[in-house]
């Protein structure tokens, strides 16, 4: 007994690291902090009180990065107006022409940005808005330019928004001109990746890329960013293709919550087929 | 007399951990709270890092094993991580940093410029597993990845970790 109590006090450190260790992997091996659900509903609110108590400290750099984002904004809305009120009309002669449906667009609930979070590249923000306001996990945000992220948590007056510059993340995207399909990844910096288009396939810089309807999360057609550059590698039978975000995820301070809820049947069976590929694994 | 002595060092020592713990909430709430603030190009320093490398070389490599694993679990819950991460990057680099203590020397160790060289390892060594569960099952490559947020990172951290070369405890000094 004696023998024993000496080498676990001669040990000590290390015993403790390879519990500790284990213990770390075992909790990893469980999952996400998600699965505690009121736990989590407590954190959000919590941070959510603190992070609007201290929002009226100025950002200088978040600001300017603002202020410059408006800017260019500003230009590229007044040459689109004019081009905008020429296909409205257009537009309308043409669906009354055809008697074409109105497509009704989704309701959205203003929100107001009071706090960012930049942890080890995980790139969360607390809106306030929340339960109370009838938003849900799943729900899309986004600007007056284009996607943000979307919702990962909620509490009665607050929402954890996880925005696109993330790894997690995967974007279901066309290229409006020519409805091209293909997955948008982030690149870890600012811009995106859409991967998989086939060489053969007309990408031109300056297309613009919205969400597509094979999305399981978002709806058709929210606006996303500018292919910046196209990549042809030729020992690749596919391109490499790098999109600029609309909306400046830099300097975000009013936001959208789009009232758009996936399919739930759709989500079972993505579920339900994920999980018998990971049985077959 | 010696009875006196050591319930008096025992509580010392429990107000030092007390101590310790209030700093590791307050880092965790100025890191969810305010670190935007000081953000450059997307990348926060990461203190509770410095914490624990600070109180790894003040009190040894046991203490700094609870220091690691408490110090990544508070992190990996208030930044709504997957549990245990954090933990885990921070448990081994407190492992690690342990090797560095000397016993009798530690006042020297934390204020001498030893102390920012094993905190930038420390971080260097943090960010690399940390990294490593972060980029799994992404399309990111991970050494592109590492370098371009897992160096810069480790030189912010350093660089905030001067401050940490300053901080001073009121009280005697108490070994383990």
């Amino acid at each position: 007994m004696q023998s024993l109590i000496d080498f676990v006090a001669r040990f000590k450190e290390l015993i403790t690291f390879t519990a500790l260790v284990i213990i770390c992997l075992s909790l990893i091996s469980i999952g996400n902090v998600s699965q505690i659900g009121g736990f989590r509903a407590i954190l959000i609110g919590t941070v959510g009180n603190l992070q609007q108590l201290f929002s009226w400290i100025p950002n200088p750099q978040a600001l300017r990065n603002e202020n410059r984002a408006l800017r260019e904004l500003n230009l590229q809305l007044s040459t689109e107006v004019i081009r905008m009120r020429e296909a409205s009309v257009e537009n309308n002669r043409l669906r009354k022409m055809i008697e074409f449906q109105q497509v009704a667009t989704l309701p959205m609930i203003p929100a107001q940005v009071v706090g960012k979070s930049v942890v080890e590249m995980r790139n969360f923000m607390t809106i306030n808005r929340g339960s109370s306001d009838s938003i849900t996990v799943g729900m899309p945000v986004r600007t007056d330019a284009g996607l943000v992220g979307m919702i990962v948590g909620v509490s009665s007056n607050f929402s954890i928004v996880e925005l696109i510059t993330n790894r997690n993340v995967k974007i279901s995207s066309r290229i409006l001109r020519t409805g091209i399909d293909g997955i948008s990844v982030w690149s870890g910096g600012e811009n995106f990746i859409l991967n998989n288009i086939p060489e053969s396939f007309d990408v031109q810089e300056g297309d613009y890329v919205v969400t597509s309807d094979f999305s399981n999360k978002y709806p058709t057609g929210i606006p996303f960013g500018e292919i910046i550059e196209v990549v042809e590698d030729p020992s690749s039978l596919f391109k490499k293709i790098y999109i600029e975000p609309f909306a400046n995820i830099s300097s975000l301070e009013q936001v959208f919550v789009v009232k758009f809820l996936p399919d739930p049947e759709r989500l079972k069976l993505i579920e339900q087929i994920e999980e018998q590929l990971k049985l077959r694994k | 007399m010696q009875y006196g002595y050591d319930r008096t060092r025992k509580k010392d020592l429990g107000i030092k951990y007390v101590l310790y713990a209030l700093a590791a909430l307050l880092i965790a709430f100025f890191h969810v709270v305010l670190s935007n603030l000081i953000a450059i190009g997307g990348i926060t320093p990461n203190l509770m890092i410095i914490l624990v490398v600070w109180i790894t070389l003040k009190r040894g490599q046991f203490v700094g094993l609870f220091a690691g694993f408490l110090g990544g679990m508070i992190y990996d819950i208030v930044t709504m991580d997957v549990i245990g991460t954090n933990a885990l990057s921070q448990t081994v680099m407190a492992f690690l940093t342990g090797f560095f203590y000397r016993e009798g020397k530690e006042e020297h160790t934390v204020k001498s410029m030893k102390f920012l060289g094993i905190l930038f390892l420390a971080c260097m060594v943090h960010n690399l597993i940390y990294y490593f569960f972060y980029i799994k099952l992404s399309d990111l490559s991970f050494w592109n990845f590492f370098f371009k947020y897992g160096i810069a990172g480790s030189l912010y951290t350093t660089v905030i970790g001067i401050f940490a070369m300053f901080i001073k405890i009121p009280g005697r000094q108490i070994k383990i």
